[in-house]
């Protein structure tokens, strides 16, 4: 047990030691290692003069636009992906394992090399009646639509697991007395798969809380600027990096997802122990 | 019944999208900032732009105020206002954004970038030419007229000018005051060296070799008496210039591929890492490594951007003594010649405000852009960036402007004479840079040698940017 313990820590010490410095640094001028140090070398250069970003108001509007990108992506994500991933698990339809593998393949392009692509979906989109100015190019619906596609196949991998580890006898007997296909999903599948649903929850949000490249691209605007595309601000080519500043900014943007974490650390935790009785 | 009627819809509005992005035809998706004909609104983008350089987009509220007070005198009922984005993001992906907002029909009246995009957006048709000879641009505006001579050269493609300067710099030839000292150099003895360098007596060749003394006799580490960019760069650029290479060839308007120039550049990347003055496996270093190292004298010699100088001054050596600190013990003239009689060369990249035309920006409002620029283009507004970012004046009057004039640092630089030049509009000019680029890296490391990188990237240069492209030297 006790070297469990120490291999544990030993494996921790790179991803602590970086939280550290991410952490002494938004109060230092520069550090050497994991000491805040003055232009001599000597400990010194404390500063809270990295934090003043605070007081931008862009910051706040582009932690709001963060918010509303991560939440929606949560929730659409685990609402299809729980769906589908029940869908695939339980029901035998034509090319269920076709279906399963072609998540796969979208999952293997980075959103990179899709650019262009997604920007011709997104304006094809945007011509469309009705929904066109809500989820084409330019609007924040086009970016959730297009962020929660990149993350569907995940989700939908994720959520099938956790439905096949499942024991099929509840779900019989509700069928049995008269509940319906959506109502067994709804009222006895899912609340058995909520570690499942919480693992789910924790990838999409930290996915759309650290999100760049798909909102940047495809939002014209200033005020849609979300908290990665401020975090650029401090680390262009043509200016040399503000590193205590892009700590600082780097530890504001993490607290959300350590909160988030936190908050449904237990139902990360339960996994195996609840929902139908006997199991665990 | 209730399912089919949802499938068919479903299939309706996904057979639709999907025929519109086959047949390209967005035309819905075109939102023109329609209304009130009275209130125009300009956009205008700059890109990769950090909070220091601000004044790109910033200028035009202040040039907005004196337009609607003109417009208000003509008895004119527009008034404009601004929608100014200071874009941090890369190059890359800032051009990426413009490019699909310019294909909806959504792009900047007015965006500010390198001039070498003036090639590909002008031959996309995504620009307007503001004017055919340099003449006709000076004479549209006094503002106009003020603009250095030289600068209008990098806004000239096919005959005509696309866009007006919005800023210039050099790349220049630093070294630390102190070491020097430490080595037997007075300060008037320094100066010998800038002057020397001006008339070419003082050559990469000199350099390299004091650098090595400095080494030799342990006034800084091995690897530390001359630092170039760590990165790719244009920068790098000056090198090649200095040992006779050339770009472009102005009579036929084609790239040059120059086997004999290239050898002898990369001959010099190599020999610096052989020397001991530039660490070995140099290339890729962290550029917050680099800063701090430069902006601290603990380097003989160096090379970078002055656009650095602020940021050193009000970052890296604040605590030192900011801009004081950097005047008593950075001292700085033209990069040296690659032969004896030589001239300095600087490689100057132009920001330029250019002007995206109606199917780009889905509006008609290019004349009172341009309108805009020129009341944007003055010593008071221009030198307030050259000051803040440490950018070079592009105005003649700027440099009979107190506040320029003030600067010891920016006016001294302007002062420097030497030669400038800058990279082609033309465009295969970033295959043709990818290519050296990566040429020089396979060299300094010494994965291949200078000739044999130097063979390659001609090789290279046939097949990529193309033998029609390429004039032989």
């Amino acid at each position: 047990m006790p070297f469990r313990v120490i291999l544990l820590i030993v494996l921790s010490v790179p991803i602590i030691v970086g939280y550290l410095w991410m952490f002494i640094s938004t109060f230092s001028i520069r550090t050497h290692g994991l000491m805040p140090v003055d232009s001599n070398g000597n400990f010194g250069g404390l500063t809270l003069a990295n934090w003043a970003f605070l007081k931008d108001p862009v910051l706040w509007q582009a932690l709001l636009n963060t918010f509303v990108l991560a939440a929606a992506l949560t929730f659409f994500t685990v609402l299809i992906s729980s769906m589908a991933g029940y869908a695939l698990s339980r029901i035998q339809f034509p090319y269920r394992r076709q279906l399963l593998s072609l998540t796969l393949v979208l999952h293997a392009f980075p959103s990179v090399t899709l650019l262009i692509a997604i920007y011709f979906v997104l304006k094809g989109l945007s011509s469309s009646p009705i929904l066109g100015p809500w989820i084409g190019y330019n609007t924040m619906g086009g970016v959730i639509l297009v962020s929660v596609a990149m993350q569907l196949p995940l989700g939908i991998w994720l959520m099938k697991g956790f439905f096949d580890g499942l024991s099929w006898d509840v779900e019989r007997s509700a069928l049995l007395d008269g509940c319906t296909r959506l109502g067994v999903f709804w009222r006895i599948a899912l609340p058995m798969a909520g570690p499942g649903v919480a693992a789910l929850s924790i990838f999409s949000f930290i996915t759309g809380w650290g999100s760049f490249l798909i909102p940047y691209t495809f939002m014209m605007d200033q005020g849609s600027a979300t908290l990665a595309t401020y975090l650029m601000q401090s680390m262009t080519d043509t200016a040399p990096a503000a590193y205590g500043t892009l700590a600082a900014i780097g530890l504001f943007q993490t607290i959300p997802i350590l909160g988030f974490f936190i908050f449904t650390q237990k139902h990360l935790m339960n996994i195996y122990t609840g929902g139908s009785k006997g199991a665990g | 019944m209730r399912n089919r009627i949802i499938i068919a819809a479903f299939l309706l509005f996904s057979g639709s999208t999907v025929y519109r992005i086959l047949t390209g035809d967005a035309s819905w998706a075109v939102t023109t900032r329609g209304g009130d004909p009275s209130q125009v609104t300009l956009k205008i983008w700059a890109g990769n732009a950090a909070p220091i350089d601000h004044w790109r987009t910033d200028s035009a509220v202040d040039a907005a105020r004196t337009l609607n007070r003109q417009l208000e005198e003509e008895g004119s009922g527009v008034r404009v206002t601004i929608d100014a984005i200071n874009d941090p993001a890369s190059w890359g992906n800032y051009k990426k954004k413009f490019l699909m907002a310019a294909d909806s029909h959504l792009a900047p009246d007015i965006i500010c970038t390198g001039h070498e995009d003036i090639a590909s957006w002008a031959s996309a048709g995504l620009i307007v030419p503001l004017a055919d000879t340099v003449a006709e641009m000076r004479a549209k505006d006094p503002a106009f007229a003020d603009v250095r001579e030289d600068l209008w050269e990098s806004t000239m493609f096919r005959g005509k000018i696309w866009g007006v300067p919005q800023d210039s710099e050099a790349r220049v030839l630093f070294y630390s005051k102190p070491l020097l000292a430490k080595m037997g150099w007075t300060p008037a003895r320094m100066k010998t060296l800038e002057r020397g360098i001006q008339d070419g007596s003082f050559t990469t060749d000199d350099m390299i070799a004091l650098a090595e003394k400095a080494v030799a006799s342990g006034v800084v580490p091995r690897g530390r008496g001359y630092w170039h960019r760590p990165t790719r760069g244009s920068d790098h650029i000056q090198k090649y210039y200095a040992f006779g290479g050339r770009i472009d060839d102005p009579e036929t308007g084609r790239l040059v591929a120059d086997q004999q120039s290239l050898t002898r550049w990369f001959t010099f990347q190599r020999r610096i890492v052989d020397a001991g003055i530039t660490p070995e496996n140099y290339l890729g270093t962290e550029w917050g490594i680099w800063h701090n190292t430069v902006s601290h004298g603990k380097a003989l010699f160096w090379e970078g951007g002055i656009w650095n100088w602020s940021s050193w001054g009000s970052k890296y050596a604040a605590d030192l003594g900011g801009e004081a600190y950097l005047h008593k013990s950075v001292g700085y003239a033209m990069p040296p010649a690659g032969s004896k009689g030589g001239t300095p060369a600087t490689l100057v990249h132009p920001l330029v405000y250019l002007v995206p035309k109606a199917k780009a920006s889905g509006q008609m409002q290019q004349k009172l852009a341009l309108r805009l620029l020129a009341l944007m283009t003055t010593p008071e507004i221009n030198t307030r960036h050259a000051l803040d970012s440490s950018h070079l004046a592009i105005l003649k009057s700027q440099l009979d402007y107190a506040p320029y004039k003030e600067n010891t640092f920016l006016y001294g630089i302007s002062k420097l004479g030497g030669k400038s030049f800058f990279q082609p509009n033309h465009v295969r000019f970033s295959q043709w840079f990818d290519i050296v680029m990566g040429a020089m890296e396979e060299a300094q490391s010494g994965r291949r040698s200078p000739s044999q990188a130097a063979a390659d990237a001609i090789a290279l240069m046939r097949i990529d940017v193309g033998e029609d492209n390429l004039v032989f030297r």
